[in-house]
Parts: C-alpha cells; sequence; structure tokens
C-alpha cells in the first residue's frame, strides 16, 4: 500500500502538465504557469523569488513557513498554490512599506528577538495575524498565537518581549 | 549604561543590548541563506531511496 502510493507520488512529480494560475501576492498579481502539486512555498521561493518564507522541516511542524492569506497564518508548506487563488497573500517582504519596517519587524531587531533568523519571518506573520484580529492581546495570547512557529536560538521570552512591545506602540 | 557595583564605572558598551548588524535583513526576510541561492547554471541533487533491498546499480541517467 506505501509502496503503491510512494509510485503514484512519484508520477505526479515527474508528470509536468503545468497549469496556468493567478496568485496575488503582497498586493501584486502574478500569472504562473506551474506543475499543480506545487506548494505555495515552492511557488513563492522559486518561482517568485520571495525567498523570505523559509522551509524548515518542510512538513507543518516548525512554522517557518507561515505567510497570510487573508490575513490568516498558514502554513505554506502544506498549501498547494493552486488552492489559494486570487486570495490575498502576504509573505515577511510585503511587511516592508515604503522603506519603513511594520513595527513588529522594528521590534524584533530591538529586542534581541533574532539570532539566526530562521523563525523570524514566521514568527512575525504569526505575531501580525494576531495584533491585526486583536489590538490588545494578553501575554498568554501571544504564547498561543505563536505556539506554531519553533524558535531553535534565542528562546522565546524576547520574541515575545517583541510583541508585547509593538502591541504598545 | 548599567553601573558596576563594585568601582562605579559605567560602561558604553558592556552590559548593554547591541543592535544585531544584520537583524534588518533578517527582519524583512531579505537576508540570504545558502537555502536561497540562485547561481547560474546551478545543479540540485536530491537522494533517491532505491525500492530494492539489495541490488546493483547498472546505470544512471
Amino acid at each position: 500500500m506505501v509502496g503503491g502510493t510512494l509510485i503514484v507520488i512519484r508520477i505526479l512529480r515527474g508528470s509536468s502538465m503545468k497549469k496556468r494560475i493567478v496568485l496575488n501576492v503582497n498586493a501584486e498579481e502574478y500569472e504562473l504557469e506551474i506543475e499543480p502539486q506545487k506548494t505555495l512555498l515552492e511557488v513563492l521561493r522559486e518561482e517568485l523569488d520571495l525567498t523570505g518564507a523559509k522551509e524548515g522541516c518542510g512538513l507543518g511542524s516548525c512554522g517557518a513557513c507561515t505567510v497570510l492569506v487573508e490575513g490568516e497564518p498558514i502554513l505554506s508548506c502544506l498549501t498547494l498554490a493552486v488552492e489559494v487563488q486570487h486570495r490575498a497573500i502576504v509573505t515577511i517582504e510585503g511587511l516592508f512599506k515604503d522603506g519603513h519596517p511594520h513595527p513588529l519587524q522594528r521590534h524584533f531587531i530591538e529586542c534581541g528577538a533574532i539570532q539566526c533568523g530562521y523563525c523570524t519571518p514566521g514568527m512575525i506573520l504569526s505575531a501580525k495575524a494576531l495584533i491585526d484580529e486583536k489590538r490588545e492581546p494578553s501575554r498568554t495570547e501571544i504564547q498561543e498565537a505563536l505556539s506554531g512557529n519553533l524558535c531553535r536560538c534565542t528562546g522565546y521570552n524576547k520574541i515575545i518581549e517583541a510583541v508585547e512591545a509593538a502591541v504598545k506602540e | 549604561m548599567t553601573e558596576n557595583t563594585m568601582t562605579n564605572i559605567k560602561y558604553l558598551n558592556i552590559g548593554q543590548r547591541q543592535p544585531r548588524i544584520d537583524g534588518m535583513e533578517k527582519a524583512t526576510g531579505e537576508a540570504k541563506y545558502t537555502a536561497d541561492l540562485k547561481m547560474p547554471r546551478m545543479l540540485i541533487g536530491k537522494s533517491l531511496g532505491s525500492p530494492y533491498p539489495h541490488a546493483k546499480i547498472l546505470n544512471i541517467d
């Protein structure tokens, strides 16, 4: 059974039947021809060169690939690009506007919430989804909102402090 | 500035939080990690598991 599934996956991977899709990323429309089995993460990174979203585990465990779809944080490594056509996708690159970083980006830097930085884009986007929905989240709510994003360097305190500082602003 | 309680010396840098030199790049997604690099004529290697437990590789296409 498992072997059979693998063969099917290989056949699908090997096929190059492309599909024309339209993605709305950071308020820009992109018309692309992609293989329908491509994940949103693959399309963002490989086709659009938006490498801010990271592949940490590729299995939906680490949150490094988090992007926003209609304001909701989603795991782009588990989402097919064809699923999110014509929906407003925001990546970390979309938060830097007119030469100004988003308050979350500024406070992550100021609070020392960044070390290797691999989890940072996902962390910031999960935090953005939270504070866009809730103006004054509690510490517990911040912890809950970031619970899907793993960090292996800083520990989480500085990250939570950075979000709290951005909330206060 | 922090105060050294033993000597009352105030330090400009010791004990102070220093801004990361690559903080902005990392916070904005601009920072390039190895997996983000694209070079001209770059080759990509992948591992392929064998479906056979004991076999000889006769050729690779």
